[in-house]
């Protein structure tokens, strides 16, 4: 009966702390980041989705939460006035390693977290991006210039936001802090692996307290007609021309009914 | 219940009223003008954040939709000149693919867009002012009665030396078979370079070239829209996965009411009319085009495809 109660003891505890948000890296608290919901379901109904955040860091920390895609290759047309006059696409412009989505929340400015070398290490902020977008060579005042046009671009479509003071910290007497954020996911989102990183700073210095995978899967309907539109291209288009089709034949029956009589 | 809808291929979540109102509206013209509505319904869509790709496809699909419609009705009201449509068809398919061959040239050389763009503005602008000249005229009561001892154009000359001549019952119209062949290779290489269906080339062409009737001039243009825009729909899904069948559906329930709603006002309206609206569209939507070559964008880069 002892050795029952035990393996249910066991059992139990051993439920209980897989239930919790899994420790990724070294010397990170079990609760240093826990999102609400983990899994974002992209059903007919998904118009954009708040994920909450929450955790506790070290007291004293400041904190930046970002919530980054799967990083993609981007090749993007470019804009240029021609005989001085018009302006016209002129060519393409190539960007590596380009997170899909990018919310940054922190919790005081960015420049007051660390130095930007600092920063771009840790991959935190916008400078980090375009340092990896732009590769080994260095920056120059040309491609400068159209990453900010990628960030405009990007920040249209609300796939990157950064948001100085949407992370809420509350002090506890235990020496540790309790944060917060909410991550707004926007309307265009793209299914996928999404991950979420919490970075603690002190003293200019910052370090990757906690990270956790989002996933973002379509659902329904929109996953059979999205994996159809894929996979069987041909009868998908055909399908969708004749639906098409006896939907304008059907209406004009319908509107041709109403009219008899008429002129 | 949420008004809002996820769109599978698109990968964004768009306004439901929003998508039935505009596919209303541009289905209205499309009935209205028989024009396949393309080159105002894809910008609109980019704008609401649909990629270019996806945006131009889905599109055509809606407008199989709406041209079905638009022809159905006018079908019935016994205006559309199917042998006329046909052979603007074969050539129409013809001359897009040599455009397409074209622009692959002209981007090989790196001027594609120099090109396009001139294109656009030329045959807009041209085509927008002869409308809209030649119904204000009318409207005034102007127009010269042609007499009999009137020296032909040269076009005129050329177009009656035409061998193979056929009668164009539904048209009123006798013109060598080369003649709507031609055209349509023309007006085919000419949607293929602008990249959009070419309804508003076709319908001047149709009313000045072929000297047919407008009302019947409407439905023959959405009759060969249709199995155009059928052609590009199927294609893109099976090469290119650009469909989203969600997004078309959407838009084409509102399309098809409003090309029905639009082919009764045309049916009311007399034929300058209709012209002069017509040629209103198409020099505001060429000084749009001109002014987004003027004026500095607001941002200077932008994803690849579409119109």
């Amino acid at each position: 009966m002892r050795g029952f109660t035990n393996n249910v003891i066991l059992a139990t505890t051993y439920l209980l702390w897989a239930a919790l948000p899994q420790p990724a890296v070294a010397g990170e608290t079990a609760t240093a980041l826990c999102l609400r919901p983990r899994e974002v379901s992209l059903g007919i109904h998904y118009h954009g989705r708040v994920v909450h955040a929450e955790g506790t860091a070290p007291a004293g920390d400041k904190l930046a939460l970002v919530c980054a895609g799967r990083r993609e290759d981007l090749r993007l047309k470019k804009k240029e006035k021609v005989l001085g006059l018009l302006w016209l696409n002129r060519g393409e412009v190539h960007f590596a390693s380009v997170p899909s989505l990018y919310l940054l929340d922190t919790s005081d400015e960015l420049s007051r977290l660390a130095s930007p070398e600092a920063l771009n290490r840790l991959g935190v902020g916008c400078p980090a991006l375009e340092a990896a977008a732009v590769g080994a060579r260095p920056p120059d005042q040309q491609s400068h210039r159209l990453f900010a046009e990628l960030l405009k671009l990007k920040q249209r479509e609300k796939l990157f936001a950064v948001s100085a003071h949407g992370v809420l910290l509350q002090e506890r007497p235990e020496g540790v802090e309790h944060w917060s954020a909410d991550l707004r996911l926007p309307t265009k989102l793209a299914p996928g692996d999404y991950e979420v990183r919490l970075f603690g700073f002190q003293q200019g210095q910052g370090k990757l307290l906690a990270r956790q995978a989002l996933e973002v899967r379509q659902v329904g309907a929109v996953a059979a007609i999205h994996s159809f539109a894929r996979k069987q291209g041909l009868l998908y288009g055909i399908g969708a021309v004749l639906i098409a089709l006896a939907a304008g034949v059907l209406t004009g029956f319908v509107f041709g009914l109403g009219s008899k009589g008429g002129h | 219940m949420s008004l809002w809808i996820y769109l599978p291929v698109a990968g964004n979540a768009v306004h439901l009223l929003l998508l039935l109102g505009m596919g209303a509206v541009v289905g209205f013209l499309s009935g209205l003008f028989g024009v396949g509505g393309g080159f105002l319904m894809t910008p609109l869509l980019i704008m609401m954040g649909i990629q270019p790709t996806i945006a131009a496809a889905s599109d055509s699909n809606q407008i199989v939709a709406a041209s079905a419609s638009g022809t159905y009705a006018h079908a019935r009201a016994g205006s559309v000149d199917f042998k006329m449509g046909a052979l603007l068809l074969g050539g129409g398919l013809a001359g897009g693919s040599a455009g397409v061959f074209l622009i692959k040239a002209l981007r090989g050389l790196g001027q594609a867009d120099l090109f396009i763009s001139a294109t656009y503005v030329v045959m807009l602008g041209g085509i927008g002012s002869y409308m809209l000249h030649d119904s204000l005229k009318e409207i005034r009561g102007k127009v010269r009665v042609q007499v009999a001892e009137t020296r032909p154009s040269a076009f005129a000359r050329l177009v009656n030396s035409l061998p193979c001549k056929m009668d164009f019952p539904r048209s009123k119209v006798r013109h060598s078979v080369l003649m709507p062949l031609g055209l349509g290779v023309l007006v085919g290489v000419l949607s293929a370079i602008m990249g959009v269906g070419g309804g508003f080339i076709m319908v001047p062409v149709m009313i000045y070239l072929l000297r047919m009737p407008m009302h019947v001039v409407v439905g023959t243009s959405l009759f060969q829209i249709l199995f155009t825009c059928a052609n590009v729909t199927v294609l893109q899904a099976a090469v290119n996965h650009t469909v989203d069948f969600v997004l078309a559906l959407v838009l084409l329930i509102g399309s098809v009411v409003g090309a029905q709603l639009g082919a009764k006002v045309n049916k009311r309206l007399r034929a300058e009319q209709l012209k002069i609206l017509m040629a209103i569209i198409v020099l505001v939507v060429m000084v749009k085009m001109l002014l987004g070559f003027l004026l500095t964008p607001d941002i200077l880069v932008s994803y690849a495809g579409g119109h």
